[in-house]
């Protein structure tokens, strides 16, 4: 909590200090600026190969009431690329299949035989971006696809850049519109039932001198229709004209509103030192609200590149869903219920560790010319007892 | 509207315009404001084990991550 605390002090006095640290920067040649995140300024390719793998384990799995094992691995190779066509059109993608496996979801279906059960999801993104003057309009697609449960997706983004590229203004509207394979708590298919999510999301990117960008997100998330997860269970309350330990599948409600407001800057204090922090308050209709803090303090090493590393930390904390309830605690009779202990009140903390490196363009990887390299190790602990590890590699590449 | 007014204050404060020229550390890596492609994951987790969907959180439709 001290961390935190200390980290966010540094990481608001970094964004907001007067003058942001306008000392001039003689090590960079001028006119650096950062491109756009989806028009790149010259034909070409870039992209990233990203493998990421997550690991976790608790004892409070809602597939069983809240009781049992969280065990799940994820194994998830990810490419993202972005085609610059010429100086106004771009494609940007990403295509990526996750491998889980699952020991809780073991328990869904009928042949409960094996420790664990391995699942797949597939997922893909394509966005065109056009830019005209300062502004940029994208329209995307995507879709998603796992053994129960599929996604398409659409979306529409807009971005302008005012005040002479000191200012950047971007919206963006998604919407999903999903289905959800009714498998119950007995591992029984009972059909599908649809689920609809609407993502609106606006932020105001600012400069504040010459060491100093600051934003501001606001977002809005409304989903409506079947929001429970069919096969996790609900242990309620002993009661007696109900056998021990009776289980009935969750239910909540089928509206969701959810409303989340965050700041975050970065900050060059040196030229080889530079703070990164953010702060997230978010509350919903199911009764959730959370803070969210963290801070990431990259150090420049010398070296003839960029090269990077630094420390992670992030701290959460959120109230219990009105829904929530501990196993053995709720009423058979109550309208909504679940066990599930991600929509419980917890605290959490990530920490761990990254290092990033930045090439001059001319090292290859046998015939893939690549750019960059990224790692990051992290490690996520919550207040009631589920622990994850998450290591992500990426590397950078262009054409 | 607490949302409203911090987005025109931070809009409000570009008065003090920095030039094209004066944008090297701004260049640098570490300050981009994008998050880096290798934090998708982190961002996954807590979208699926917290409340944390929207303002910077990721996607909020799509895969249970359920288990």
């Amino acid at each position: 909590m001290l961390l935190t605390l200390v980290s966010a002090v540094v990481a608001a006095w970094l964004v907001f200090r007067p003058g942001g640290g306008d000392a001039p920067d003689p090590t960079l040649p001028p006119d650096q600026a950062p491109p756009p995140a989806s028009v790149p300024e010259a034909a070409g390719v870039d992209g990233e190969f990203l493998f990421n793998y997550y690991d976790q384990d608790g004892d409070h799995s809602p597939v069983t009431g809240g009781l049992g094992t969280e065990a799940l691995q994820v194994l998830s190779p990810v490419v993202v690329a972005q085609w610059a066509i010429n100086d106004r059109w771009a494609l940007n993608t990403s295509i990526g299949l996750d491998q889980i496996t699952s020991a809780s979801t073991d328990n869904i279906d009928d042949d409960i035989s094996s420790a664990s059960r391995v699942d797949q999801r597939a997922f893909t993104t394509l966005e065109v971006a056009r830019e005209v003057g300062t502004q940029t309009i994208g329209v995307s697609g995507g879709f998603s696809h796992e053994y129960d449960y599929s996604s398409v997706m659409t979306g529409l983004r807009w971005t302008r850049d005012f005040n002479r590229d000191n200012t950047t203004l971007a919206t963006s509207g998604r919407y999903y519109a999903d289905q959800v394979s009714l498998y119950d708590i007995d591992g029984i298919d009972r059909g599908s039932e649809r689920r609809h999510t609407a993502d609106l999301a606006l932020s105001v990117t600012q400069l504040l001198g010459r060491r100093t960008v600051a934003t501001i997100d606001v977002a809005w998330t409304a989903q409506r229709g079947f929001l429970s997860t069919p096969f996790h269970e609900v242990i309620v309350a002993p009661s007696p004209d109900l056998p021990v330990d009776h289980r009935v599948a969750e239910r909540l409600p089928d509206t969701r509103d959810r409303r989340a407001i965050g700041v975050r800057g970065n900050s060059a204090l040196t030229d080889w030192l530079v703070q990164r922090g953010g702060y997230r308050f978010y509350n919903d209709t199911f009764g959730i609200t959370a803070h969210s803090i963290e801070s990431e303090t990259h150090l420049r090493l010398p070296a003839s590149n960029e090269m990077w590393v630094f420390p992670i930390l992030r701290f959460h904390r959120q109230s219990a869903s009105r829904y929530f309830g501990l196993p053995g605690t709720q009423r058979v009779d109550t309208e909504f219920f679940t066990a599930d202990g991600d929509l419980g009140r917890f605290d959490s903390w990530r920490y761990g560790g990254g290092w990033k490196w930045i090439g001059a363009g001319n090292t290859t990887l046998g015939w893939l010319p690549f750019r960059s390299v990224e790692t990051r190790l992290t490690v996520y602990e919550r207040s009631d007892g589920l622990r994850t590890i998450a290591s992500s590699v990426g590397l950078g590449w262009g054409f | 509207m607490i949302a409203v007014v911090l987005l025109v204050g931070v809009a409000g404060s570009g008065c003090a315009t920095v030039q094209s020229w004066e944008r090297g550390t701004h260049a640098l890596a570490p300050m981009q404001v994008e998050d880096p492609a290798a934090k998708l994951i982190e961002r996954s987790i807590d979208v699926y084990r917290e409340g944390a969907v929207g303002a910077n959180g990721g996607k909020s439709g799509g895969g249970c991550g359920c288990s």
